[in-house]
């Protein structure tokens, strides 16, 4: 596969939806509550897409999505506009995931950074002949640490680094749970 | 070798066509604006923790005086039984507390401290309406079956429910004093 940046559609704007969007953060900054009612029914489907897919399960996906719009409008007068107020809220997000993953590992070490010891440790995925394609149930039933990866750099887009930076792997060990979360995907793909 | 690498390139294609045909926006089951909206609501006044501590040391208090009218009800019925099992019935809701006078005590504190929200104070003296309506017939069961092992949990359980109500006044009235919906 081509390490091309997909994310990089996901907060695709025209100017118009930009200006909207952009007034609508500086009355949220202001704390004007409906503002960002009005941000969280324009987002809310992206992020919680994406907690979806980090997170493999329903209601986490739910909590996360929560917890990242109000993470969001506590640290929201602190947003510069230095970048998309979408692609703010994404990385938002992804740490409020990976922050409930973290505390997951203190009690099964899934994401520790010991390399291919530790993919050939997680759980394999169900599979079968008669399942069909499901891309969305392939990636929930992904070990956890393939999936992160996965999620992030195939489908938001990305870079090792910066996913090595937000997960605490190193780039190496990233490199290799994208390398798995393909294998098994492709299986599934071809099965 | 070559076939491998031309399997593997059919394979990334496929890949790469179903990540990009995936949808870029997935509806929650339920609308979590509502809970995001509790969360980030502005608090109505400073928050108080004088008041908090006194309000949560009256729930303590109350709790604590219904557990001990509730351990002594619940120990008379029992004693009276082995002494006298199923002759004079009578007798054991004589050794209890009145409870009419517990109850009206209790409706009372309930009515003091939701007096400014009127409608969580009716659902709460219905609660309690229907708490010593159970207590009432349990208490008759008890009298008719001293024996049973059930009867004895369930009452424990309906004292706690009063406690329960009394303390759930308070909080409103903590609430309304200071302003802090979830303390």
């Amino acid at each position: 596969m081509n390490d091309a940046v997909l994310g990089a559609t996901f907060f695709a704007m025209d100017s118009g939806d930009l200006d909207h969007e952009t007034a609508l953060v500086a009355r949220a900054q202001a704390r004007e509550v409906k503002a960002f009612e009005a941000l969280y029914r324009l987002h809310f489907g992206r992020i919680h897409a994406l907690c979806r897919r980090l997170a493999g399960s329903h209601a986490l996906a739910e909590d996360c999505t929560q917890e990242a719009f109000v993470q969001a409008w506590k640290a929201l007068p602190g947003f510069r506009c230095d970048s998309a107020f979408g692609s703010w809220l994404h990385r938002i997000a992804v740490n409020v995931v990976i922050g409930h993953q973290r505390t997951a590992l203190r009690r099964s070490a899934w994401m520790r950074d010991d390399g291919d010891d530790a993919l050939d440790s997680c759980a394999a995925p169900a599979e079968g002949p008669d399942v069909a394609l499901d891309l969305d149930r392939a990636i929930a039933e992904l070990p956890p640490g393939a999936r992160t990866v996965f999620v992030l750099y195939d489908i938001d887009g990305y870079k090792h680094e910066e996913i090595a930076e937000l997960t605490g792997l190193a780039v190496g060990t990233c490199k290799a749970h994208l390398h798995r979360a393909r294998r098994l995907l492709r299986a599934r793909l071809t099965a | 070798m070559t076939n491998e690498i031309k399997t593997d390139e059919i394979r990334d294609e496929a890949l790469r066509k179903a990540v990009a045909s995936l949808p870029r926006e997935v509806a929650p089951e339920r609308d979590l604006w509502p809970g995001i909206a509790t969360r980030i609501a502005p608090r109505r006044h400073r928050f108080q923790t004088w008041s908090i501590a006194a309000g949560v040391a009256s729930v303590v208090a109350v709790g604590a005086i219904l557990a001990a009218l509730s351990l002594h009800r619940l120990q008379a019925p029992a004693a009276l039984a082995t002494r006298q099992p199923s002759t004079q019935p009578r007798q054991v809701a004589a050794a209890a507390p009145s409870p009419n006078e517990r109850t009206r005590m209790l409706a009372a504190t309930i009515r003091r401290s939701t007096r400014q929200d009127p409608s969580t104070q009716t659902v709460l003296l219905k609660n309690l309406d229907l708490v010593e309506t159970s207590i009432t017939h349990i208490q008759q069961a008890l009298n008719e079956d001293p024996g049973n092992p059930g009867l004895q949990p369930l009452l424990y359980q309906q004292y706690r429910d009063e406690a329960t109500l009394v303390a759930a006044a308070q909080l409103v009235e903590i609430q309304t004093t200071t302003g802090v919906i979830s303390p």
